[in-house]
Order: C-alpha cells, then structure tokens, then sequence
C-alpha cells in the first residue's frame, strides 16, 4: 500500500513487518518520465498521422503546458518535443528522424514491451533531476524483438515544462545490445 | 451467513482501500495548481536467488574472483554520463578506495582521458571478465582476460559494438572482511557499497591489448 502524504510530497509504502520504502514526489515523477519517454523515442505506429503529430515541433509556451489529462499520456501532439530539452530534441531530428521515416515508408512499427521496461536510477536523484538506466525490448514487425539499453539524464526547469513539475529529459543516449 | 458477512465486509474495506489509494496517486504542485498523475511501469523485479548463501558456502576463491572481475570492469566501462565518470575519479570512487595511491593515479593519468573523450561523444563501453582467473606459476600477478564492447553511435539501432579484447595482471592483496558480520551488515543497510566491505587492494596492474 503506499500512503502519499500531500504537504512534503513523501510517498510512504506500508508493507508486512513494518518494512518502509518512502517515494519522494522527485523519483516518482523522474521515473515516470523516463518511462513515457522510453515508449515514444522507440515508437512507430502504423497510423502516420500518429506518428507526424507525435514526433512534431509545437510552442513550448502553448502547446506543452496544456494540461495532461492523466497518466502522462499526452494527446495533443509534439509528445517528444514537450518531454525534452533542446539539444536532445534537435539530435532526435537531425539524426533519428530520418531513419524512423524509412523505416515507417517500409512499413515498419515499433513498439516497447511494457513489461520488459526495467528503470533504474544511477546515483542518488534530487529534486533537481537525476540519471537513470532503462532496459526494454522493442518489437518490431519486420526484424523481432530488439534488446536495447538507455541512459536517461533529467534535469528541471520549473517555468518551462509545467505538465511534468518541471523535470525533462536533458540528454539521451541509446544502444541496442541485442 | 457469519461467514458470508465476514467475507463481504472484508471485500468493502478491500475496496475502500483501493479507492483511498488510487485517489491519493496522484502529486500536486501547489506553485502551479495543477495536479499530475505519474505514470508507473512494473518494478524491476531481479531474478531469483533459489538460497541466499553465507560468506564460508561462498568460499574465499570465488569471493576474491568476484572483487577481480568488478575491479576490472570498474577499470573500463564507460557509460555516457560526466557526473559518473567524477564519482569514479574522485577519492570515494570504489577504484581509489581498492587500489595504491599510485594505481589509482596511474589509471587517472592513462586510462580516463580515453574515458573522458568516450563520454562527450556519447560512447558507451561494456566489460566482460573471463571466469578464469589465476596466478601462472612464478609469478606474483594474477591473470584476467576481458572483452570490451564499444558502441560508438548513440541512438542508433543499426550501429554495433567494436570489440576488442585484452589481458590485465594483477598485484593484489586479499585477506577477507575488514569487520565483524554485524558491522558490516549495518553498513549494507546504511547503502554503502558491498564490495568496499574486504580487504582487497590492487597494488600494480599490467595490461595487455590484443589485436
């Protein structure tokens, strides 16, 4: 049971034996992150208005601080740009984009297995970000499953990227290992 | 009908449980009055161990190949991150607290600015250690073969690893737990690093490149 405790933000689980794990607001949220953005950088739907509406530019100032309806699961569009920092974004374009749209023009698809996304933090996260390692299988209909590795760097910016409190992915790398 | 009731009740107060739960989920920030759900993926659950084992079923050869195999990797792997590569270079990095003064500077002075270089272009390096371990005859060093994986294009699925292969020789010194049990356990649950719990100290390393 975790018990989230409003005022500080701390996130207390209640188990047998009075074994506590507390989940401050800062890790929750930085997971979460890295979660969401581990299943739209290796996304390829099959529908390509999905894809051009998920992988688009949109106004930091309007677009990004609409408010989520739950869930992180972003529905108006620009869901990369919104979860990311400018560099990171820019590499996505300038070096990802192209591939995904061959791959797409070939009827390729994409998509993560939830239940293979493992996250862990590498150090200690702070309210200010963190760096965090995630495991995952993508599918692909094309050539089967892909094992591949990420290192996930969050960073903060309060002003600017208001639907997740903040925090964005400040720097992403990825490899496939398998 | 005692029974049935019983089960009921227990059913509603499960119920009212989830309900308190899943209404409290969710974070609100107060400087922008907006309430976020986070989104929660299933936690890594590590595989299992089918008995924990103590340090004597353990023995002392597989425990001091063990602090080997994560010294060398500890030597050689590089992740994309700069604030990781300051935490190994700095004095309560685990290769500083396992190494002579002169090692640890030796690796800073050949070995980290291939790291470094490595981290600003994104690189990242796996280190797999042979299992085989052992001290030739007439020789005070202990060998240790290693595969280093390199991949060298981030956020590129298509790109695959450079690999290379190498030998290290190691001077070292092993002699067990530096503490009691009881201590130790204390430290554990205080997070510190299990590793750092036994005298171990490399006091010259050698290595070999393969082509």
């Amino acid at each position: 049971m975790i018990y989230a405790d409003a005022p500080n933000g701390e996130w207390e689980l209640i188990a047998p034996k009075k074994q506590e794990t507390k989940i401050p607001y800062y890790v929750a949220m930085q997971k979460s992150l890295v979660g969401i953005i581990t299943e739209k950088w290796f996304r390829i739907a099959g529908d390509m208005k999905q894809n051009e509406k998920m992988w688009s530019e949109c106004s930091r100032e309007t677009v990004c601080s609409k408010r989520v309806t739950s869930n992180l699961k972003m529905t108006q569009g620009c869901d990369l740009f919104c979860l990311t920092g400018d560099t990171v974004f820019s590499d996505f374009e300038d070096n990802v984009l192209s591939t995904y749209r061959a791959r797409e023009s070939a009827g390729e698809t994409w998509f993560v297995i939830p239940s293979s996304v493992k996250i862990e933090s590498l150090g200690t996260p702070t309210e200010k970000g963190g760096l965090w390692r995630v495991n995952a299988t993508i599918l692909s209909n094309k050539i089967g499953k892909m094992d591949v590795i990420a290192f996930v760097e969050v960073s903060r910016q309060n002003a600017q990227y208001l639907q997740t409190l903040g925090f964005y992915v400040s720097n992403f790398n990825s490899y496939k290992i398998r | 009908m005692k029974k049935v009731f019983g089960f009921l009740t227990g059913f509603l107060i499960l119920l009212i449980t989830f309900a308190i739960v899943y209404l409290s989920a969710a974070i609100y920030d107060t400087q922008s009055s907006q309430t976020v759900e986070p989104y929660f993926f299933r936690p890594w659950t590590r595989p299992n161990i089918a008995k924990p084992k103590t340090l004597d079923e353990v023995g002392e050869k597989a425990l001091r190949n063990m602090l080997v195999q994560k010294y060398v990797k500890e030597y050689f792997y590089e992740i994309p991150s700069n604030d990781d590569l300051v935490v190994r270079t700095s004095y309560s990095g685990f290769l500083n607290l396992m190494s002579t003064a002169k090692v640890f500077d030796d690796w800073k002075k050949n070995i980290v600015p291939e790291l470094s270089a490595m981290v600003q272009n994104g690189y990242m390096r796996t280190v797999t250690v042979s299992d085989e371990i052992f001290k030739p005859a007439n020789s005070d060093y202990w060998q240790v073969d290693y595969e280093l994986k390199t991949w060298e294009e981030p956020n590129n699925l298509s790109a695959t690893p450079k690999i290379t292969y190498g030998t290290v020789y190691l001077d070292i010194v092993y002699a067990g737990l530096h503490e009691p049990i009881e201590k130790v356990q204390k430290k554990l649950l205080n997070g510190e690093d299990p590793a750092t719990m036994f005298i171990f100290e490399v006091q010259d390393i050698i290595v070999r490149d393969k082509q």
